[in-house]
């Protein structure tokens, strides 16, 4: 089995089968990437298409001075935010606009991390989601994030505790009430 | 954290394996950590879409890893412009400090082109290290900051008198005090005041700094000196004075030169670290001949004031060591005069000088009685001169038309 750098060696050779390995391997997460953080699954297919566009494209460029999974992410997070800059005009949607997914076994219980995810810091909530969705490495994350590795390890200890405690908060008020309010 | 997400943890995994089986408090959070992972996981998403395929021709817009820097969070951004704010801070006192101590810039920074100067020039890289040690110097530099300054007296100058008034903390614990004191005796027995002081003093282990005598046996003399003597032993030492005799006056004073004291230890502190850097600079730099000596000229100058800060400081020691008396001692005399009957000589002598004197006052007084009636007396004359003329004709009109008549 090619590691990721093969795969990018050949891509930058012109390999089509390469291509769509690395596609393969990486559809799903990046998909998932954006379908937790994008509202319309519409927009998150699209953005997903786009970092791996970015991806083949820049093939040239790729240097192996990390894991390619922080490479990967770090392109979809540049997506991500040019997107977001770019809808910025726009009304702002929640990001639980959308009703959970059909294939959650317990819809409840993703509307309520949902929310609390929605109630952490920014940097807190992604740190978080690349660990615990994503599941990075931290030293991934840190790259991914362009912070020192310490760091990383507090942050994500206070992202956890928040939702914690976001979490306690949210399951001890009814469901209705929870709805109701979004 | 990392324990329960699979990273490397300082300490064999194992071993915390066992601490958590043993303690509660740590079971208890990694129970809860891990009930909010899986909680977490319950957010559960579909798989991609079949739409979404691998791109069959690359297009579209192109991101490159660079540009993973400038779409970081804002409390990254915050951070990073925090830390070049930090920077900018303190390439400003860097340069401060280094304008301050006058090295030229280009001994730093400017390739030797002069090959008499090869033995001076030293590796790469090092302006880096010299900028570290300026800010380090600039730092010991700031004396306004009384912690911070006795802190550094205390680093700096252990040992010698200022030390004993700082705490291991860098606190002043008592303060630097130079006492003064002014007293003036006045004895009937001048004769022994001079060996009684110098007993007193030399008893207390002080010494004489100045000490004089004026006036002889005809006259009333006196005796000024100034005193130094153990801070101490000052209160025993004025009670001793105080027996020469009826004192007249007696003055105390005092001035807390604490602050001075850590002040002038800092800026000492600080020009010998000048004075050191640049003496490396000096010894591994490279640059001009014109450069090497400009430094050398600097040394000179910094030495100068090392120096000189040396001698006030001293001065100062000397000062809180030993306070300063002032001591002036005078004979009591008392004026006599005998006056006995005088001879019949010196009272004709007497007499004609009276005489004398009383004449030339006279002259003298009548000669300037003239000098300021003068001019009075002169307008009063000529105004009596026209008065008499006008009567005398008038009488003589007079008698002229009485005579026609009668004839």
């Amino acid at each position: 089995m090619s590691s990721d750098d093969d795969l990018m060696d050949e891509i930058r050779r012109g390999s089509r089968a390469a291509c769509e390995l690395l596609f393969e391997r990486y559809r799903d997460p990046v998909w998932r990437f954006f379908r937790r953080r994008v509202p319309d699954a519409g927009v998150a297919e699209e953005l997903a298409q786009d970092v791996f566009v970015a991806v083949f494209e820049g093939a040239g460029r790729y240097k192996q001075t990390g894991a390619f999974r922080s490479y990967l992410f770090g392109i979809a997070y540049n997506v991500l935010f040019a997107d977001r800059r770019k809808r910025a005009h726009r009304a702002t949607e929640p990001l639980d606009a959308d009703p959970p997914s059909r294939h959650a076994p317990d819809p409840d219980a993703a509307i309520w991390v949902r929310d609390a995810m929605n109630t952490l810091d920014e940097a807190d909530r992604e740190i978080l989601m690349l660990r615990e969705y994503e599941e990075l490495s931290y030293q991934e994350i840190a790259d991914v994030r362009g912070t020192p590795l310490n760091t990383v390890r507090s942050q994500l200890f206070r992202a956890r505790m928040a939702l914690k405690a976001a979490l306690e908060t949210r399951t001890s008020e009814p469901v209705s009430k929870s709805h109701a309010r979004r | 954290m990392a324990y329960l997400d699979g990273e490397s943890i300082p300490m064999p995994r194992d071993a915390m394996d066992a601490h958590i089986a043993a303690c509660a408090t740590c079971q208890a959070v990694v129970n809860q950590l891990r009930g909010v992972s899986a909680q977490a996981q319950t957010w559960r998403v579909s798989s991609a879409p079949d739409s979404l395929q691998a791109p069959a021709r690359p297009g579209g817009r192109l991101i490159a890893w660079p540009s993973l820097k400038w779409t970081r969070s804002r409390a990254a951004m915050a951070a990073l412009g925090s830390a070049a704010a930090v920077m900018i801070v303190i390439a400003a006192q860097t340069r401060a400090t280094l304008r301050n101590t006058a090295v030229p810039a280009v001994a730093l920074s400017q390739p030797a082109d002069n090959l008499d100067s090869q033995a001076l020039r030293s590796p790469t890289g090092e302006a880096r290290a010299v900028q570290g040690e300026a800010v380090q110097g600039k730092s010991v530099a700031h004396g306004s900051n009384p912690v911070a300054s006795s802190a550094v007296a205390g680093q700096l100058s252990a040992g010698d008198a200022v030390i004993q008034a700082t705490g291991p903390s860098g606190v002043p614990r008592a303060p630097m005090v130079i006492r003064t004191a002014t007293l003036a005796v006045v004895t009937k027995q001048f004769e022994g005041v001079r060996a009684a002081v110098e007993a007193i003093v030399s008893q207390s282990s002080g010494f004489i700094d100045h000490l004089s005598i004026t006036g002889d046996t005809a006259s009333a003399r006196s005796l000024g000196a100034t005193l130094r003597v153990p801070g101490d032993r000052m209160a025993a030492v004025l009670e001793r004075l105080r027996q020469l005799g009826q004192v007249v006056e007696d003055t105390q004073g005092s001035e807390d030169v604490t602050d001075q004291l850590v002040d002038l230890d800092a800026r000492l502190a600080n020009a010998r670290a000048t004075e050191q850097r640049m003496a490396d600079i000096l010894r591994n730099r490279t640059g001009k001949l014109s450069d090497v000596l400009e430094v050398e000229r600097e040394i000179a100058r910094v030495r100068l004031d090392i120096e000189r800060m040396d001698a006030e400081k001293a001065n100062m020691n000397r000062r809180v060591s030993y306070a300063t008396i002032t001591l002036t001692v005078s004979e009591e005399r008392k004026a006599s005069i005998e006056a006995g009957p005088l001879s019949l000589g010196t009272r004709l002598r007497m007499a004609a000088a009276d005489g004398i004197e009383t004449g030339f006052e006279t002259v003298f007084g009548a000669v300037l009685f003239v000098l300021r009636s003068g001019p009075v007396l002169l307008l009063c004359a000529a105004a009596g001169a026209a008065a008499w003329l006008i009567l005398r004709r008038m009488f003589s009109r007079l008698q002229g038309s009485q005579s026609t008549a009668s004839e």
